[in-house]
């Protein structure tokens, strides 16, 4: 959806760690103590490839793009199971071809409010993939108290 | 013209395994517990050019294939959804993967779907490999 509805009030960026040459295929987000009560109007993977930090982020690497998936907790379950992360995908990346370039084509993905618990909340990658040095999957959330 | 303005309840994946040596044109959905009393407000359909692998670790249906198929809904006892598949493609790009709806998400008129008397047609048995189609689905209880 065009953010016609909705005037941007408060907006954060999640860093999920993912440590050099790490193996997991399950990594669960860090726990977000400003974003622990607030109401989520929508939820992005932003085409960068450093996060605010000066991290390297995976947001625009194919190899991970092709098979990671994103599940959200809120209202006491699982409320959105492994959506593929590029569904959160809306804007073209740096300088990117082919996977790179592809986004939704819908824009952002909005929310309904929800109060999303980010300590339960985790990426699946459909196997290992490790990369070579630490690096982070950058998230934007926007937001309202 | 973007024309869904829902936004996200809950989502669930949803997907159907294509076994390699298959003979049928017809595959049913297997039945959705979390989403027998859901209401469906949209879909998202994925292939391989989008997301190769699927969270089993299996092969994504191949966007030639996807081009191929149909999608067919039971709602209240009637096959009253038959839509091309690739109708549902909301990812992608105008030069490397250029297969997509570019009216984005098309709204679902908040329907109770009967996913076990759902399935997808493809035009011809598909023999080589065994692949998922996967599918997105956005609904509300």
């Amino acid at each position: 959806m065009q953010l016609t509805n909705y005037q941007v009030a408060k907006y954060d960026t999640i860093s999920v760690p993912f440590p050099a040459l790490s193996g997991q295929t399950k990594i669960m987000f860090p726990d977000q103590p400003q974003l622990r009560y607030v109401k989520t109007f929508g939820i992005e993977l932003p085409a960068m490839n450093f996060d605010i930090n000066g991290n390297t982020a995976l947001n625009c690497l194919t190899t991970y793009l092709a098979k990671s998936y994103v599940t959200l907790y809120f209202e006491g379950k699982e409320g959105c199971y492994q959506m593929p992360l590029l569904e959160l995908k809306s804007t073209e990346a740096p300088a990117g071809a082919g996977i790179n370039n592809i986004r939704n084509v819908n824009g952002l993905i909005t929310f309904n409010g929800q109060k999303i618990v980010w300590s339960k909340c985790y990426i699946t990658l459909a196997n290992a993939t490790p990369f070579g040095s630490n690096s982070v999957f950058i998230f934007g959330v926007y937001y309202n108290n | 013209m973007n024309y869904d303005s829902k936004r996200l309840e809950r989502y669930q994946l949803v997907t159907i395994n294509v076994p390699a040596g298959s003979t049928v044109r017809q595959w049913y959905f297997p039945d959705q517990p979390d989403l027998r009393d859901a209401i469906i407000q949209h879909i998202s359909a994925y292939h391989a050019d989008l997301v190769s692998l699927s969270p089993q670790n299996l092969t994504v249906i191949s966007s030639a294939d996807l081009c191929n198929a149909y999608m067919v809904l039971n709602i209240g006892e009637k096959e009253d959804i038959k839509i091309p598949l690739n109708n549902f493609i909301v990812l992608g790009e105008p030069i490397s993967s250029p297969i997509y709806n570019v009216n984005g998400y098309i709204p679902l008129a908040d329907l109770h779907i009967h996913w076990s008397k759902s399935y997808i047609q493809f035009a011809a048995p598909y023999a080589a490999t065994q692949f998922q189609i996967m599918f997105g689905v956005f609904y509300k209880n």
